[in-house]
């Protein structure tokens, strides 16, 4: 290891941090909003997870008494839009407050109280949406709701009508959420930072926030016409009345697949900043990662269809969104080679951060290459809406999104606190995570392709589906064995004695030059940027990346 | 080895970005409009896609829109938002040029006339005869000039405070920057008014 002569961390003055609850309620410290975001993402994490559970025991014997169908279609509605709306968004946003302000060598976010704003906002969405279980029964149409099942006839009650609320709600506080991360990577960078030099994970991170904002509205839209539909006798979607239920699905599905990229990417940006480390190589390609990540969001406006093979859509219109499908697979084919490629030759440790993010690689693969498979068009005319999609959207979400986010959390949790997460139950937590969620979502394919649909609370005994549903189940309760192995190693860590460094894992981007944890205003110095790892040039400057031509 | 400062020659406190000591392309409060702007202009365009959407597969319906004598109306109300943008420009022009008094009167014509235009909206629309839940683009109609509507009412909330700050004498000394933001603001919510006329109205 080169002989280290500087003195990490960076900051030099200690400032009190306040204390207390209401510290809390009040701050606009954008890494205390971080907190508060990954938090309360976390607990919708284990309430949605926990429902996925009870879906699972309901389905791992054909003609279970478990659950009701009321009961099971409320439960799988909540779960899907609690993972996605709830969960794995706020996740990002947590990340992405927390960290970007420090990577690009800023003070805080650019409009800290807005960022306050877009948190709160976001609790009460969560909370209004999960009061309905107690207002009437919770929505109960799936997390994309489509219409005319969700108009009054058919789903009387006012379940759906916290969905539509709550979902506007939620735009509200991602798009005020997205403008403040725009603002802030665009003019807030350190000196030196150009955007050529900015890390993965804000580069990322400003992609989605550029997402968000030009597809959130697509769903207010849907969303808002759903209500007038609902509750002032308007006919949007009722076919009866002249409405058109297809609208419904444009509109969301409008948004509806840009929001996956939302989902993604800040994942992506995780893997791009923690595989380089423990490879000890400088990210191969980081252009062609950027740009991918760029080119992923542009085509992501332009595939929405693919979602709508099976509507009836005219030939030249499956042509199209099925081969820009197949399209959209380049870029993100790329991204996954670079990773491979910056792993290549070099000095890979596989610490915990790096177990997840090898993880998300292999499963997000598998799910990508299911979503290659659907672009066929007569593919998808015989999967669609069955448990292959769901297989599909596990892989990648799971699979990918949560592996990913795990990985940051294993790698930024000594920032955040200024301890590190035991190492023997972080590998259990990995290894029995990834062997549970492969038993669960693997079969899901077999079931898919046996014709086992979507949505449905049971099924006969005469299918061949019951063993295959048996085993997922199993899976899922190990995936559920390995996140509480991870809760006693994060409740163990939490309450040892800090070590409070601040570059534990030799790391290459500005975050580890401030402690662990950070000061309240983050920096007192900042080293000269000149390249994308500033932090690697300031510690060993004869092996800088400007001085070797790496720019 | 590493720099003392960020930027040599400059103290600790001024090493660091800040948006005070950046330069930038746009302000950030203009940047904010640019982009939220950008987003509604998607919501508009959803809606209106919505719109011709419906329109086209109810072609009855579609055929009692275009009609001159109804035109009356909207296009008063349409004359009277831009005479509202006239001022709402007027204002930011008499902050600049620290005129107070021109700056308040300006400020209370813009709301004045952007209320006025609300009204009108509601009278038009009641007098319309298109009902929400009939067949038609009665529920369609009324979804655009809703939205339209509300953002109608925020650029009125802005002109609001706007005008509390100029009586609290925060707009002294040719400080505009707040007043050219709602200026924008203004412009936008006009033109998205003057496309759904020609949506509404004229197709």
């Amino acid at each position: 290891m080169q002989e280290q002569t500087l003195t990490i961390p960076f900051t030099r003055r200690e400032i009190s941090r306040p204390t207390g609850f209401l510290s809390w309620l009040s701050t606009v410290d954008h890494k205390r909003i971080g907190l508060l975001y990954m938090v309360t993402a976390f607990t919708f994490f284990i309430v949605a997870g926990i429902f996925a559970l009870l879906m699972r025991l309901q389905l791992a014997r054909p003609e279970a008494k478990f659950l009701g169908n009321d009961a099971y279609n409320q439960i799988f509605t909540m779960h899907g839009t609690t993972m996605i709306f709830l969960v794995v968004m706020p996740l990002a946003a947590g990340f992405g407050n927390y960290l970007v302000p420090l990577m690009i060598g800023a003070r805080d976010m650019a409009f800290p109280k807005l960022n306050a704003l877009s948190y709160w906002v976001f609790l009460f969405a969560g909370i209004f949406m999960y009061s309905s279980f107690v207002f009437g029964g919770a929505p109960n149409d799936g997390w994309f709701s489509y219409a005319p099942l969700t108009e009054l006839t058919f789903s009387p009650g006012h379940g759906m009508d916290f969905w539509a609320l709550g979902i506007l709600l939620l735009t509200v506080a991602t798009t005020l959420g997205s403008i403040n991360f725009i603002v802030t990577i665009l003019q807030l960078r350190a000196p030196g930072m150009t955007m050529g030099r900015v890390p993965l994970f804000p580069w990322m991170t400003l992609v989605t926030s550029f997402l968000a904002v030009f597809s959130l509205p697509s769903l207010t839209t849907a969303a808002a016409l759903l209500l007038l539909d609902r509750l002032a006798g308007t006919h949007f979607y009722n076919v009866a009345a002249g409405g058109n239920a297809l609208l419904w699905q444009h509109l969301f599905w409008f948004f509806g697949h840009p929001e996956v990229y939302i989902l993604i990417l800040p994942a992506f940006g995780i893997i791009s900043e923690i595989v380089p480390v423990f490879s000890r190589q400088p990210l191969f390609g980081y252009k062609a990662v950027v740009l991918s990540g760029v080119a992923i969001g542009l085509l992501g406006f332009t595939v929405w269809a693919h979602h709508m093979f099976a509507t009836g859509m005219p030939n030249a219109a499956l042509l199209f969104f099925s081969a820009d499908s197949f399209l959209i697979g380049v870029p993100t084919g790329i991204k996954i080679f670079a990773w491979l490629a910056t792993m290549w030759g070099g000095r890979l440790s596989f610490k915990p951060p790096m177990l997840f993010a090898i993880g998300h690689i292999a499963m997000f693969t598998i799910g990508g290459l299911d979503g290659i498979h659907m672009a066929v068009v007569p593919v998808d005319f015989q999967v669609t809406d069955t448990y292959y999609v769901v297989s599909h959207i596990h892989y990648v979400l799971f699979g990918g999104a949560i592996f990913a986010l795990f990985a940051g959390i294993y790698y930024w949790f000594p920032k955040f606190t200024g301890r590190m997460l035991g190492n023997t139950l972080a590998k259990w937590h990995f290894g029995l995570m990834f062997a549970g969620a492969n038993l669960v979502f693997f079969p899901m394919h077999i079931l898919g392709l046996l014709g086992m649909p979507r949505r449905i609370y049971t099924y006969g005994s005469d299918l061949g589906w019951d063993v295959w549903n048996f085993i997922e189940t199993i899976g899922a309760f190990i995936v559920a064995l390995s996140v509480l192995l991870f809760l006693i190693n994060l409740i163990r860590s939490l309450r040892s004695r800090p070590t409070n460094q601040a570059d534990p894992w030799d790391a290459f981007t500005l975050e580890w030059a401030a402690s662990s944890p950070p000061q309240p205003h983050n920096f007192d110095q900042l080293p000269e940027v000149r390249s994308a790892r500033p932090m690697w040039d300031a510690k060993y400057p004869e092996m800088a990346d400007w001085k070797l031509g790496e720019e | 080895m590493m720099p003392e400062t960020a930027i040599p020659g400059k103290s600790l406190g001024e090493s660091l970005p800040t948006a005070a000591n950046r330069k930038t392309l746009l302000e950030p409060y203009r940047l904010v409009l640019v982009i939220v702007c950008a987003s509604e202009s998607i919501l508009f365009g959803t809606m209106l896609s919505a719109f011709l959407f419906t329109r086209s597969a109810n072609e009855a319906a579609a055929a009692g829109t275009g009609q001159p004598g109804r035109l009356v109306l909207p296009v008063v109300n349409t004359v009277i938002l831009l005479i509202s943008l006239l001022f709402a420009g007027l204002a930011a022009r008499s902050a600049s040029r620290n005129n107070q008094v021109g700056l308040r009167t300006a400020l209370w014509a813009t709301l004045a006339l952007g209320l006025v235009f609300l009204g009108g909206q509601a009278y038009e629309f009641i007098h319309s005869g298109m009902s929400l839940g009939g067949p038609g683009l009665g529920g369609i109609t009324f979804a655009l000039i809703s939205f339209h509507g509300l953002h109608v009412i925020a650029g009125i909330i802005l002109t609001s405070l706007i005008l509390l700050r100029s009586y609290l004498g925060d707009f002294t000394g040719g400080k505009a920057g707040p007043m050219q933001d709602g200026a924008w603001f203004w412009v936008y919510v006009t033109a998205v008014w003057l496309v759904l006329f020609a949506a509404l109205f004229l197709l």
